[in-house]
């Protein structure tokens, strides 16, 4: 199997939430699929047995707060929506070679953090895409 | 996307401006969420249920008085009233925690730095966010910028927001809230409210027009920290 180049994070990356493109609030961004072991250890069996169980997606962002963040966040930190939220992360360089994990009406935003903890710093931002069910991962 | 500084927030306690005193604050929304699973999807199901908002809050000790953050914070300490927090981030966005408590307090003495109080502000209710129409120092009628709310909020309920802190000596404060439709001409009073010196006030709002400004009176010269936001 060819492998490709590592690709640098700066501008290969792209965030949405509900439609909203919030890359450039962002400094980091972490999807992350944490899948449950269901354990099936039997009498029979000589160590300890798993099977892969249900998997659980979020994206993890953060950084420099603004009002354009803020009107996106803010509104469905307050009241959740009561249809959840589109929202996809796009990684890669290339046309055609790009993978793109997307949502549709499954995301909300969890743990929003507002970090205004030093005067001389800019004002940042942390919080999670918790995303229900499994992406629908396509190459663009 | 424009970045904010950190010297542009501000945290009103019951009316009382401690931004000042304060050296950090940082706004937690943890959302709830329940889980699910059904038999067509290998993955976990969710779903939010309601935001529990905190405010840590953190700045330095100023000596005793009632407008100090020390004494704010241990006289809301578990407090049975609800305490009215405002985050506010200038010029544009506010939260406020309506129903709050200080759930901690802390008195720290490292030798040879600042005297610090480091507290936290639990959110029993939920958490407002609104628009700043007016924030900050501002002298008596000082008119604040034009707020364009959008046509999407025309007609729309609101609850205007009021705070001003300030002077102790027991001067009112009138903050004056018109609206037009144009931004331009035709500002009609929406609500006048007067404030004591150090206080905070809620007001509804049956019907919005597009545009909102604020503008302070209070008597003698000088200037007064004073804050108003549309929600």
């Amino acid at each position: 199997m060819p492998m490709g180049s590592p690709i640098p994070a700066m501008g290969n990356v792209v965030v949405r939430y509900n439609d909203v493109d919030i890359t450039a609030a962002c400094n980091s961004a972490q999807l992350a699929a944490a899948v449950e072991a269901l354990e099936t250890t039997n009498l029979a069996s000589t160590a300890i047995e798993k099977e892969a169980g249900p998997a659980t997606w979020s994206i993890s962002c953060e950084g420099p707060w603004s009002k354009e963040l803020d009107d996106v966040c803010g509104p469905d930190v307050v009241t959740p929506p009561a249809t959840k939220r589109n929202a996809d992360i796009t990684v890669g360089k290339t046309a055609g070679s790009k993978v793109k994990y997307a949502w549709t009406a499954k995301a909300f935003i969890e743990n929003y953090s507002i970090d205004a903890s030093s005067p001389n710093e800019t004002v940042g931002w942390s919080g999670d895409l918790n995303l229900s069910g499994a992406p629908a991962r396509t190459i663009v | 996307m424009p970045i904010t500084k950190g010297c542009n927030v501000r945290v009103v306690v019951d009316g009382i401006d401690l931004s000042s005193q304060s050296s950090g604050a940082q706004l937690a929304a943890a959302m709830g969420v329940a889980e699910y699973f059904i038999m067509t999807d290998c993955a976990a199901q969710k779903e939010p249920t309601r935001p529990a908002v905190t405010l840590a809050h953190n700045g330095y000790f100023t000596g005793e008085g009632a407008t100090a953050f020390e004494e704010a914070l241990k006289a809301r300490l578990a407090s049975a009233t609800d305490v009215r927090v405002a985050f506010i981030i200038l010029p544009s966005i506010f939260y406020l925690l309506r129903q709050t408590w200080a759930d901690q307090m802390s008195l720290d003495a490292p030798v040879e730095e600042m005297l610090t109080v480091e507290g936290n502000w639990a959110e029993a209710g939920q958490v407002a966010r609104g628009r700043v129409i007016l924030g900050g120092s501002v002298a008596t009628g000082t008119v604040s910028a034009v707020l364009d709310l959008g046509a999407a909020r025309i007609g729309t309920p609101g609850t205007l927001f009021f705070a001003a802190s300030g002077y102790t000596d027991g001067r009112d404060v009138t903050i004056l809230v018109e609206g037009s439709a144009n931004g331009t001409s035709g500002w009609s009073t929406v609500r006048s409210q007067l404030l004591a010196d150090v206080g905070d006030a809620e007001f509804a709002v049956a019907s919005l027009v597009r545009y909102l400004r604020a503008t302070i009176t209070f008597a003698g010269g000088g200037s007064i920290n004073a804050y108003t936001g549309i929600i």
